[in-house]
């Protein structure tokens, strides 16, 4: 097995970062979500320790850059982490067709809880109303975030300094 | 760690996420101050999408934003001279609708007019209510406020006259089958012949006892409308003005021997010197269903939550959440935002307060944005009298962390539709700016 270091986890880091510029940049309609969809390929890869560690980090990126506190984002990307854990043990979801039916679900999933969450803190602060997302963006996201996820479940652990976070033990 | 111990931080990150608690959440905003600098120092990565346009096309924005709220003031002058006589005329902004309850509102005026409690308040030839408290340094409200009362509050009353009786009137009725959109005054007592349909106007009774009120004398309140209760006869007054969202100016009368009374409002609220300029960490956000953006300024920078955020005379929305070096910022294009708009129909027609229009939704790659319009029957009566449908919509007064005159878009009014679904197009540089300016009303007012 590798060892991660600190450096690879920087690489990841920085993968990150340009998932999120790259997105912000690029945005439109069909956008998938890439930091999800980066986290995803990995962490279905990963050994469970790492893989926790790589969802806490890609939620402090996520934070750092948008109104989403990192506990929200924490909650959701680790969920679906801890997700992908389970699953693994009996689907290979690295292959193509089941990473991309994971991420469709994924993208539900944790966009979903993103909302509620968002709703239970405006209850909570009594600051007005969230609406939650149109089932056109939901769908259009999701769509492409699954397609993008047969090619990355490929691609993504083998980007420069990712591969040493890549595991299969478990 | 093993996978019981993922499951328990899981968990309670997720009983955190609905249920936030103070401490957790101030000490996670300080664990991840270094990740937000780290965006600070990503922010030469962030380009915007489109080219900014140049800074005549804003100049003009500007203009036309200023020459609105100039017909806006010039719009609650009444146009009867027989109601401008022997009166002193307060211009006043409304500056907080929600911080004293629906019917009490807090307005600034010059702060050298001779305001007193008591004094009647009118827009154009419509009575409003009156003062009931003047901003002393010390109190709650500053000097240059005032909190009026409108004449739709349960215990206000005021005398007032048809052509054959005298009625004693004030508060709302009941609501109406109508639903809350048809709210009419109620009639507490009467004397005398009511027909349906007569013009009400105030009509106090001019003796030592009735003081200032007697000012408003001949303004308008509404039209007589029967409204049977239990088998008897009964009577209410479908008022001629929207006070819930209708109001963004008014005028305060005083009596004509005070003093002086400044004819303008106290200050030019798009003048530079209550912006901060600031810059956004990112030109969209990654969360595809929410309109959010992280703004690189915060407390630290006298920024409070709530402050409006713009963009080159383009509303963009309002700070959300303010820590010591950064904000969130909530878009007008998230939905469920919301905002007190002022309606231009051209300059041959008065601007129309619609009041607050909520975001219902917004698609990134066109730029439309749906905003709904619960609209009142003075409202809807308001737009029917206007030539142009087509209308632009700004920001207008009402709240003070937001200033009036700010552009929001184009769209095309109903008149005869109570919810409307008002679809606008917002420039796609609007999206993709990182550039923006955050009111400081502090700031301003002290500069001016």
């Amino acid at each position: 097995m590798k060892r991660a270091r600190p450096q690879h986890w920087l690489a990841l880091f920085v993968w990150l970062l340009l998932a999120l510029l790259a997105q912000s940049a690029l945005g439109g309609r069909w956008m998938p979500d890439l930091c999800l969809v980066l986290l995803i390929s990995l962490a279905a890869r990963m050994e469970e320790r790492e893989a926790a560690l790589a969802a806490l980090l890609a939620a402090f990126v996520r934070a750092s850059f948008t109104g989403e506190g990192w506990i929200v984002a924490g909650a959701g990307l680790l969920g679906a982490v801890l997700l992908v854990l389970s699953v693994r043990s009996f689907l290979e979801v690295s292959a193509p067709l089941y990473a991309s039916l994971m991420m469709f679900a994924l993208v539900f999933a944790v966009s979903g809880f993103g909302w509620l969450a968002a709703a239970a803190r405006a209850y909570w602060a009594q600051a007005g109303s969230v609406a939650g997302p149109a089932s056109a963006a939901w769908a259009q996201v999701a769509l492409s975030s699954a397609g993008l996820a047969a090619l990355a479940c490929w691609i993504v652990p083998r980007l420069p300094g990712l591969s040493p976070l890549v595991s299969r033990k478990w | 760690m093993s996978r019981n111990t993922l499951v328990i931080l899981w968990m309670a990150l997720l009983a955190l996420s609905l249920r936030p608690v103070a401490p957790i959440e101030r000490a996670a905003e300080w664990l991840s101050v270094p990740m937000r600098l780290v965006s600070a120092l990503a922010a030469p990565l962030n380009l915007s999408r489109t080219a900014q346009a140049g800074s005549e096309e804003d100049q003009a924005l500007a203009q036309s934003a200023r020459q609105l709220l100039q017909r806006e003031q010039a719009s609650v002058v009444p146009a009867d001279p027989s109601l401008v006589q022997e009166r002193n005329l307060i211009h006043a902004e409304i500056v907080d609708r929600g911080a004293a309850g629906e019917d009490r509102l807090i307005v600034r005026h010059a702060a050298a007019a001779p305001v007193q409690v008591g004094l009647p308040v009118v827009a154009g030839s419509a009575y409003v209510g009156r003062v009931i408290e003047v901003g002393r340094a010390g109190t709650v409200l500053l000097p240059g406020e005032a909190r009026i009362e409108l004449i739709t509050r349960e215990d206000a009353r005021v005398e007032a006259r048809t052509q054959n009786a005298v009625l004693i009137l004030g508060g709302l009725c009941s609501q109406s089958r109508d639903g809350a959109r048809a709210r009419q005054l109620a009639v507490h007592a009467q004397q005398g012949e009511l027909v349906p349909g007569e013009t009400v106007r105030v009509g106090e009774r001019v003796d030592p006892m009735s003081g200032a009120a007697v000012l408003a004398n001949g303004y308008t309140i509404g039209t007589l409308v029967p409204r049977p209760h239990g088998g008897r006869e009964g009577w209410s007054v479908a008022p001629v003005i929207d006070y819930r969202g209708g109001l963004g100016q008014v005028l305060i009368l005083a009596p004509q021997n005070t003093a002086s009374a400044a004819d303008l409002l106290v200050h030019d609220p798009l003048e530079r010197a209550g912006w901060f300029s600031a810059r956004l960490a990112l030109a969209a956000t990654p969360c595809f269903w929410r309109e959010t953006r992280r703004l690189h300024a915060g407390t630290r920078q006298g920024l409070s939550s709530g402050a409006c955020v713009a963009a080159r005379g383009h509303y963009l929305g309002r700070l959300e959440q303010t820590e010591w070096l950064v904000s969130d910022v909530r878009l007008l294009e998230d939905p469920g935002s919301s905002v007190l708009v002022l309606a231009d129909f051209g300059v041959e027609d008065a601007p129309l307060h619609l009041g607050l229009l909520h975001t219902r939704s917004f698609d990134r790659a066109t730029g439309r944005l749906e905003l709904e319009w619960q609209a009142g029957v003075e409202a809807l009566r308001q737009v029917a009298l206007r030539r142009n449908r087509r209308v632009d919509l700004y920001t207008g007064s009402g709240d003070r962390w937001v200033p009036a005159g700010l552009r929001i878009g184009s769209t095309e009014l109903s008149a005869s539709r109570t919810e409307q679904l008002l679809v606008i197009t917002r420039p796609a540089w609007v999206a993709g700016t990182v550039e923006v300016d955050v009111w400081r009303p502090q700031q301003q007012e002290s500069g001016s």
